[in-house]
């Protein structure tokens, strides 16, 4: 639980990552159902592109973390770079 | 202190980003929906695809920012080798004894004088530490600078 609170970040990526995954599949299943083109569309809008932006956003989420942490072993360098002065 | 990593104006920017193209694609969702024919529903696809193009840029601008401060503060924090040559003076090698044991006795070779480790007669001087004994069993003196003789930390150096 403490590690999923310090890794909110990694956390919300994954589940976005399922939940993009998630609605490509829903919106394949929802265009292989449909009789009529005007009837799929709607699928790959809502299933295709919903599911694309949340996988992009997921992966935006995980690279941030990889960036957060970067920043804090930043910060730690430099603390121990003034205690040193 | 330190500063964050993405500035006010940075979220902002992708946070607005991320908003309109969010809201993009829920309009062109819905002009799809309500629309009979394949040929007007291009027209709100389109938008859609639009709309997945912004919240892509917003999400490359966002990381692009966070790139571009870790590695500003990169360059800031880890020292670089400076441009300007400086030439080595004096190289000298210094005994791992005589560094572990700052008042050990120490001498070189044919001097005369034992000294304290930390003497200034001894500085810069191949010597090694040795017993007071030893020292005296090869016809030095003590030195009448740092006086290894007296109690340490009593020296004239």
């Amino acid at each position: 639980m403490q590690w999923a609170r310090s890794q909110w970040d990694r956390v919300g990526a994954v589940v976005l990552f399922v939940a993009g995954a998630l609605a490509v599949l829903l919106g394949w299943l929802g265009v292989s159902r449909s009789a009529y083109s005007a009837e799929s569309l709607p699928y790959i809008v809502s299933g295709g592109f919903f599911g694309l932006l949340a996988v992009a956003a997921g992966g935006v989420l995980w690279l941030s973390a990889d960036l957060r942490d970067e920043w804090r072993k930043l910060d730690s360098i430099e603390q121990a770079w003034r205690e040193q002065q | 202190m330190t500063a964050s990593l993405w500035g006010t104006r940075t979220r902002l920017v992708a946070g607005a980003g991320w908003a309109v193209g969010g809201l993009i694609v829920v309009l062109a969702w819905w002009g799809v929906s309500g629309e009979a024919t394949v040929g007007h529903q291009f027209h709100w696809l389109a938008l859609g695809a639009v709309g997945v193009l912004v919240c892509l840029a917003a999400g490359a601008a966002w990381l692009f920012a966070g790139m571009r401060a870790v590695g500003r503060r990169i360059r800031a924090v880890v020292p670089v080798p400076s441009d300007v040559r400086r030439p080595v003076r004096e190289l000298r090698v210094v005994s791992e004894a005589a560094a572990v044991a700052a008042d050990a006795l120490v001498a070189a070779p044919g001097m005369r004088y034992f000294h304290r480790s930390s003497c200034t007669l001894a500085r810069g001087k191949a010597v090694r530490p040795a017993e007071r004994a030893e020292h005296l069993r090869e016809g030095r003196a003590a030195c009448g600078v740092c006086r290894p003789e007296g109690p340490a930390g009593v020296s004239a150096a």
